[in-house]
């Protein structure tokens, strides 16, 4: 039985390799250009007098992939032809002899004329001066392949070579222009909007990357809101690395999550808001961070001796509240210890085979405030932080195509009801669904909220539903977009589409849209509802 | 009679196939074998990296890359990638456990978000960084990730080769069969053909500059994988190499990974 699975799967095996044989001296055709067909092509590469009924079949059969559906006349814009010298279906030796004699190719090919081996190396020699770095290794032996003349490669730069001492300075400079589709809905803002910023990271590690201080640096600037016109410093500490160990010391900024649609857990940086609609961009935390690995998984212990606030658009800014937020003031906090409580968290993560997951948990300030009545300003809103103690589960599991992903948070604090949240999914993705190789990411996940009757809270029970496009060329293009409908009122949804690409080796294009709709006013949406936007960015990377 | 002599002659022809079958499965497996026994022991290695992207119209990209790799004794080895350029990937790295019996484990770390995010075993067909060679183009050679069978003896540029298929025992690899021009007299691989789920020709792979390290260890130092069905090539280049750098595991998690820069 097992002889016999082994005969097939060698006669199977076969095939493949007989036809390699068959179409031994074959030439390549392509890519195919708007207006050209099968017949033309085939008609310029008959062979002698064969029909070119046979002819067409047989170069449709050797090209399954250059075709999208069974008919001759589809064949595709960029494809490459094989064109066969003979039939390949009916390779003779594949049928007589199921094992293959050793058979040296022959190959007519002459240095310099590349055709039979690959026309599309040629092409891109083409630049070149064709084989005169290369054509010393080309034999023309008549039993003798010869592997085709390669393109020449760009000088290596400069910093492959300095290895050793690796520290660096990058950053970024960009342009940002707002469209905000819908007339405002408060006094003061506008409809358009411009902004610069930069990012500047330096990194100097030292013996063998086992100290090093980091850096980095944010700024902007907005032509409307000048509380979008800010700076913050996003890292700046000194790391060690010991054995099995590692001490991080300064400010940092630490990820948790593995959902797309909403981070839950993600509690130690405080959301830089008045940045983006999409809370990923966060404020340097001062902390120091104690982590340790091992069989028994990642262990993080932090302190953190200072809070930083929230930030909010300011009056003359969209996405904002109708009332204006004090932030001019100190926030209030319910510790008499204001901003220098010090917070502690601790997270251990681990793996059981296609299975990884994260407890946490967090005693401290939290970086979510409550707005309530300005004491010293009417009619303004004060942020109030309270204390609180965060518990945190998070989970991927791999199956297959599917990655299951899980956020959950119970939440306990003495000036709120306690409660809890989920947001749990999927991500299943299609691999080189197109010719080019593109990838196609589906995801889907559900958010809950047990303080479903407060409206304040956004994903009580929503469904996110989206998709991931990653081009796969050299742009490295790549578009993410979704939608989260609250299952509890269907007016109530945000569209989301974050589209970019490199257009140089500095230069990248952002496209983000953002819509929201909602109807009722107690819900947060609402006051948003007005704030459409689409934002197009230009960065310079260094 | 003459039906039963034509049964007994099936029967003879049939057995004698399979023994053929089965000699051309083992000679294969033995070339395979001793490619990986002629590649072991090489501890560790630190490299510089160019990949160099062109698409059909010839538009031309240079990714550089550092890579860490660390040998693992009975089981795949482990490496970590991190991107230099462009710029606006620099700092991105991944971290991969090859495995022999299981799938892979493949972790990514995104800069900007300071996030690692684990990355399905079964993207291996997927296109590593936008550039012609797909995942598992790029994991360990492992020999019961085949099935091999020896084909032929060719000569290529002068080289004697074998002629080896092997045929991915993973449901998940992109290929049907890779056909393989090993080179006689070190075992090092000139040519891969990869055959796409339709068995039809999609890549080939040809590795050159081969240089020799440690006196034992042949890389190419330049691997030009061409994609035929679209016209798109990336050459992946070893600008520098070096051997038995002193990395151990502790190079190899998620905290490393996390602080690769």
């Amino acid at each position: 039985m097992k002889l016999g699975a082994l005969y097939l799967a060698i006669l199977a095996g076969l095939s493949v390799g007989a036809k390699a044989q068959g179409c031994a001296e074959e030439v390549r055709y392509g890519p195919i250009k708007d207006g050209e067909n099968l017949w033309r092509i085939a008609y310029n590469h008959r062979p002698d007098d064969r029909p070119m009924q046979e002819w067409t079949q047989t170069i449709y059969a050797a090209n399954p992939a250059a075709f999208s559906s069974d008919s001759h006349t589809s064949l595709q814009i960029g494809a490459v032809l094989i064109i066969p010298d003979q039939p390949c279906q009916t390779t003779s030796v594949a049928q007589k002899d199921p094992l293959p004699e050793p058979i040296d190719r022959v190959s007519t090919t002459k240095p310099g004329s590349l055709v039979a081996e690959d026309a599309l190396q040629s092409r891109s020699a083409e630049s070149a001066t064709t084989s005169a770095s290369m054509g010393s290794t080309i034999q023309t032996t008549t039993n003798n392949t010869v592997l085709p003349d390669l393109p020449p490669l760009p000088p290596i730069p400069t910093a492959a070579e300095q290895s050793g001492t690796r520290w660096s300075v990058k950053g970024e400079l960009g342009i940002e222009a707002r469209w905000f589709a819908e007339n405002n809905a408060y006094q003061d803002q506008s409809d358009t909007g411009l902004a610069v910023y930069g990012q500047v990271a330096a990194y100097l590690p030292w013996n063998n990357e086992r100290d090093g201080i980091a850096l980095t640096l944010f700024g902007r600037g907005d032509s409307e809101d000048a509380r979008r016109s800010h700076w913050d410093v996003r890292e700046f500490k000194y790391f060690h690395v010991g054995d099995g160990w590692e001490v991080h010391a300064g400010i940092d900024k630490v990820f948790w999550g593995q959902t797309e649609s909403l981070h839950l857990v993600d509690v130690i940086n405080q959301t830089d808001l008045v940045e983006h609609p999409d809370t990923e961009d966060k404020l340097g935390q001062p902390m120091v961070r104690v982590s340790s690995i091992g069989d028994w998984g990642l262990l993080d212990v932090f302190v953190m001796p200072y809070f930083r606030e929230r930030t909010f658009a300011g009056q003359d800014g969209r996405l904002r509240l109708p009332v204006p937020i004090n932030t001019d003031d100190d926030a209030l906090y319910e510790s008499d210890d204001h901003d220098t409580h010090i917070d502690y968290a601790i997270r251990w993560s681990h793996m059981v085979g296609d299975l990884e997951f994260a407890l946490s948990a967090f005693d401290g300030t939290s970086r979510e405030p409550m707005l309530v009545a300005d004491p010293t300003n009417i009619g303004q809103l004060r942020p109030f932080y309270t204390q609180m103690r965060q518990y945190g589960l998070e989970g991927v599991y791999l199956s297959g195509d599917w990655i299951w992903k899980l956020e959950a948070i119970r939440r306990e604090g003495e000036m709120f009801d306690d409660f809890h949240a989920v947001v749990a999914g999927f991500e299943y993705t299609f691999y080189g669904v197109t010719d080019s190789g593109m990838d196609v990411g589906w995801l889907m996940e559900y958010q809950y909220d047990s303080r479903d009757q407060q409206a304040s809270v956004l994903g009580q029970n929503d469904v996110f539903v989206g998709a991931r496009l990653a081009f796969n060329d050299i742009d490295s293009s790549e578009i993410l977009t979704g939608w989260v409908q609250d299952l509890d009122d269907s007016n109530s949804y945000t569209y989301v589409l974050e589209a970019s690409t490199r257009l140089s080796a500095h230069w990248t294009l952002g496209v983000d849209i953002w819509l929201f709709n909602a109807e009722q006013q107690m819900d947060p949406l609402y006051f948003i509802r007005k704030d459409d936007f689409i934002q197009i960015d230009f960065t310079f990377h260094f | 009679m003459l039906r039963k002599t034509v049964y007994f002659a099936l029967i003879t022809s049939l057995f004698a196939q399979l023994a053929l079958a089965q000699d051309a499965a083992q000679k294969g497996y033995q070339i395979a074998e001793q490619r990986k026994n002629k590649d072991i022991g090489w501890v560790s290695t630190e490299s510089e990296n160019r990949m160099i992207l062109r698409d059909a119209q010839g538009k031309q990209v240079v990714r550089q890359l550092r890579t860490k790799a660390l040998e693992v004794a009975d089981d795949g080895d482990k490496s970590l990638t991190i991107f230099d350029q462009p710029a606006d990937v620099s700092g991105t790295a991944f971290l991969t456990f090859s495995h022999v019996h299981q799938p892979d484990e493949q972790w990514l770390y995104m800069p900007a978000l300071r996030r690692v995010k684990r990355i399905s075993s079964n993207n291996k067909s997927g296109a590593f960084m936008g550039s012609e060679f797909a995942y598992e183009d790029l994991s360990s050679f492992e020999l019961a990730k085949f099935n091999f069978t020896w084909l032929r003896d060719e000569t290529l540029n002068g080289q004697q080769a074998f002629v080896v298929q092997a045929v991915p025992t993973d449901r998940y690899s992109g290929y049907t069969s890779m056909i393989s021009w090993i080179d006689q007299a070190e075992y090092r691989v000139l040519k891969t053909e990869y055959y796409d789920r339709k068995g039809a020709l999609l890549k080939t792979a040809t590795m050159t500059d081969y240089q020799l390290h440690q006196d034992k260890f042949w890389r190419a130092h330049r691997i030009d994988m061409v994609n035929h069905q679209t016209g798109k090539s990336t050459t992946l280049s070893i600008d520098s190499i070096r051997f038995d750098t002193g990395l151990t595991d502790a190079d190899f998690n998620k905290n490393s990974l996390k602080r690769a820069r």
